[in-house]
């Protein structure tokens, strides 16, 4: 079942000088009950306006939010079964941890008994049990986040934001929430919106999520879709690391194409086979999906590279290869043996093997040989 | 300088000369509050015990008479007026500040001091001089009776002037500002994340007005309160200009004790019984406010 749905929602704002901005540019989602979901995206890429806009707190200039099936329309937050862990959390500095959490079930008129027995709960649940009378400036930055957490998970909501909720956190507590967090999820089977620009954090925690930029949904996917399977180059380069080769179809077989990347490289793709010729497309190859090899003289697999950089980084190496005049790929090398002397040398041709398979072609792209043109003639 | 140089290198602990720095700096506030202030209220509570000169001034023989004066429930009447007239000019400029203090405080900050300074301008302006407008507009021929009845809304001229509405009027025109001040000064550093919070936590408007705003923005309100109320009851301009027979106030009567009845110390003693009622709210707000501290 849908829980949210956005149907081609997009939020424009009057910014100075009445320029107009628009922040949310007709996105479509739709997110399942009992879902993480995340979306990513750098900052300012309409993130927390996405969020807002489900809560309540702003209308959509154009389109529909709709909460299982329902159109939101204009209701206002506090009719909304929706509930949101702010970014800087948002605690009532005037009222102890207890009242904050007890806040939202005073505005629905709980029984005290109730809200007495609610509270200590949610208290208990985020592991705050004998901070009751303290107030928010007297607890730290992870414990904020957990009355923050309680405050609104005590109004058992079907659906619950989060704006960056541990951007403020150390690294190391960081990691311990995103585990509690999703463990939380799963047991409390509520579905979480999870606003994030950090990719670590949103490909670990998600079950699915939309990375976004310039206000529009770039790829929605689980994890492994958007990291094995980018639809298209920011995607690509925005999560985790990626060697783009631009190329163009040179040749149609029963199994596959050929791609001649740089106008000197064959590269043997299987599938595509739809793929006209003359096309011009990119393959997008992850590094730690590239294996480097010696050169000898019986082995002739793989594509002939000079090692350009070593970078050794304890679990793996990072390798720079020149691949063709314009392309260089990024190699990462698993040290799964102790590395004593290194095993390549700068300067050093060595072989690249890659699958075929682990090549995702993206339909863009753009021929670098014309842009060598040009830049020659200005010089 | 050299003397307070060699003066200074004579301390031996750093705690000394950080305690002889601290009351330099101190000293010209402290002389001047002694001076102005301390000096001449012992002056007046020591007036107030002495019987009165012929043509003004004191003659040195202790008396309680103008105590015991006090309680003719004439002056209790003129009290009792000046603090209702003056608790109506608070509860009025609040209800009307703190909307426009809160709009201000919610302004993108390019717009705030442009407002603030609008609610200033009135200041440029001579007190005397904006409460007798006010005359030009209440008066029998004024701009409001010669609007109404050009309309032909009303056959005879309105009597606005000389009453107790006028007066509470030019009170809250003159003390609105004292009020929307330190109700900004607070609302500015209110987060106003927090109305999200409360929107979300299923709290309405009015819900979140009383629970999250209010409270968090109330030394602002008694701030604003306490600056408006006390300078109000004391007040004798306003009721002078635009009040009638019947909205004489304390600040009147004293006024007249001094200058026209010449009776320094029966003025002395309502100084001090005014200044004794409006010293009541004050310490109570302190006391209050010391026990939410501890707590
Ligand atoms: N209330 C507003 N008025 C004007 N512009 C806004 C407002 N809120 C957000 N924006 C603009 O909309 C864009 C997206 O903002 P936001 O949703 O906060 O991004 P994110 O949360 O992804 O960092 C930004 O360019 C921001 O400046
Ligand atoms: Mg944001």
């Amino acid at each position: 079942m849908t829980a949210i749905e956005l149907v081609n929602v997009s939020k424009v704002f009057l910014g100075e000088q009445q320029r107009e901005v628009r922040a949310v540019d007709h996105v479509d989602l739709a997110i399942q009950t009992g879902e993480f979901f995340s979306l990513l995206g750098s900052s300012g890429c309409g993130k927390t306006t996405i969020l807002r806009m489900i809560a309540g707190f702003e209308l959509p200039t154009e389109g529909e939010v709709l909460l299982n099936g329902e159109p939101m329309g204009d209701r206002p937050p506090f009719h909304r079964p929706i509930n949101t862990v702010f970014q800087n959390y948002a605690l009532f500095p005037h009222l102890t941890v207890a009242q904050n959490v007890a806040f939202g079930l005073e505005m629905e008129g709980v029984s005290k008994a109730e809200l007495h027995a609610r509270v200590l709960e949610l208290l208990a649940l985020v592991q705050l049990k004998g901070f009751e009378k303290r107030r928010p400036h007297q607890l730290s930055g992870g414990q904020q986040q957990r009355v923050a957490l309680a405050r609104a998970l005590v109004k058992k909501p079907q659906v619950l934001l989060f704006d960056e909720p541990l951007g403020a956190l150390d690294l190391k507590l960081r990691k311990e929430m995103q585990l509690e967090l999703k463990h939380m999820q799963q047991q409390l089977g509520i579905t979480f919106i999870y606003v994030t620009h950090d990719q670590e954090e949103a490909l670990t925690m998600s079950d699915r999520l939309a990375v976004l930029s310039a206000g529009q949904v770039q790829q929605v996917g689980t994890p492994s879709e958007i990291y094995e399977q980018p639809n298209c180059r920011f995607v690509a380069d925005f999560i985790g690391e990626s060697n783009f080769l631009v190329g163009q179809v040179i040749e149609q077989e029963a199994a596959g194409i050929i791609v001649l990347v740089d106008g000197e490289l064959p590269i043997a793709i299987p599938g595509y086979t739809d793929l006209p010729i003359g096309k011009v497309v990119t393959l997008v190859i992850r590094p730690e999906k590239i294996t480097a090899h010696r050169q000898t003289p019986t082995d002739e697999a793989g594509l002939l590279g000079k090692i350009q950089e070593i970078v050794y980084l304890g679990m793996n190496t990072r390798l720079i290869v020149q691949l063709t005049a314009q392309s260089q790929l990024i190699v990462r090398q698993q040290n799964v043996k102790r590395i004593i002397s290194p095993m390549f040398e700068v300067g050093e041709q060595i072989r690249l093997r890659i699958n075929p398979d682990n090549f995702q072609v993206l339909l863009e792209g753009t021929l670098r040989t014309s842009v060598q043109k040009t830049s020659k003639l200005r010089r | 300088m050299t003397l307070l140089n060699w003066f200074s290198q004579r301390l031996k602990t750093n705690q000394q000369r950080q305690t002889f720095a601290l009351s330099l700096l101190l000293f010209p506030g402290t002389f001047w509050l002694l001076l102005f202030f301390v000096v001449p209220l012992l002056i007046v509570v020591l007036y107030s015990f002495l019987e009165r000169g012929t043509y003004g001034g004191v003659d040195w023989q202790f008396t309680l008479e103008h105590y015991a004066r006090l309680l003719n429930p004439i002056y209790w009447g003129v009290l009792g007026r000046s603090l209702l007239l003056a608790a109506n000019t608070t509860l009025l400029c609040l209800l009307v500040g703190y909307p426009m203090a809160f709009f201000i405080a919610s302004r993108p900050a390019r717009w705030r001091n442009t407002l603030l300074l609008l609610v200033i301008i009135p200041f440029w302006t001579n007190f005397l001089v904006r409460i007798y407008a006010w005359i030009v507009i209440l008066r029998q021929e004024g701009v409001i009776n010669t609007f109404l009845e050009s309309l032909h809304l009303v056959g005879e001229p309105l009597d606005l002037l000389f009453n107790s509405t006028a007066v509470t009027l030019g009170l809250i025109y003159g003390y609105l500002p004292f009020m929307i001040l330190p109700l900004y000064a607070t609302l500015e550093r209110f987060d106003f994340s927090l109305l999200d919070a409360a929107h979300d936590l299923g709290a309405n408007d009015l819900k979140t007005l009383i629970r999250i705003v209010l409270p968090l923005t109330a030394r602002g309100i008694v701030a604003g309160s306490l600056l408006v109320f006390i300078p109000a009851v004391g007040e004798f301009v306003t009721p002078d200009l635009l009040g009638g027979a019947k909205s004489i106030m304390m600040g009147n009567l004293v006024h007249s004790q001094f200058l026209a009845a010449r009776n320094w110390p029966f003025g002395s003693a309502l100084s001090i019984l005014m200044m004794a009622i409006v010293l009541a709210p004050i310490l109570i707000y302190f006391r209050i406010a010391e026990q939410k501290l501890n707590a």
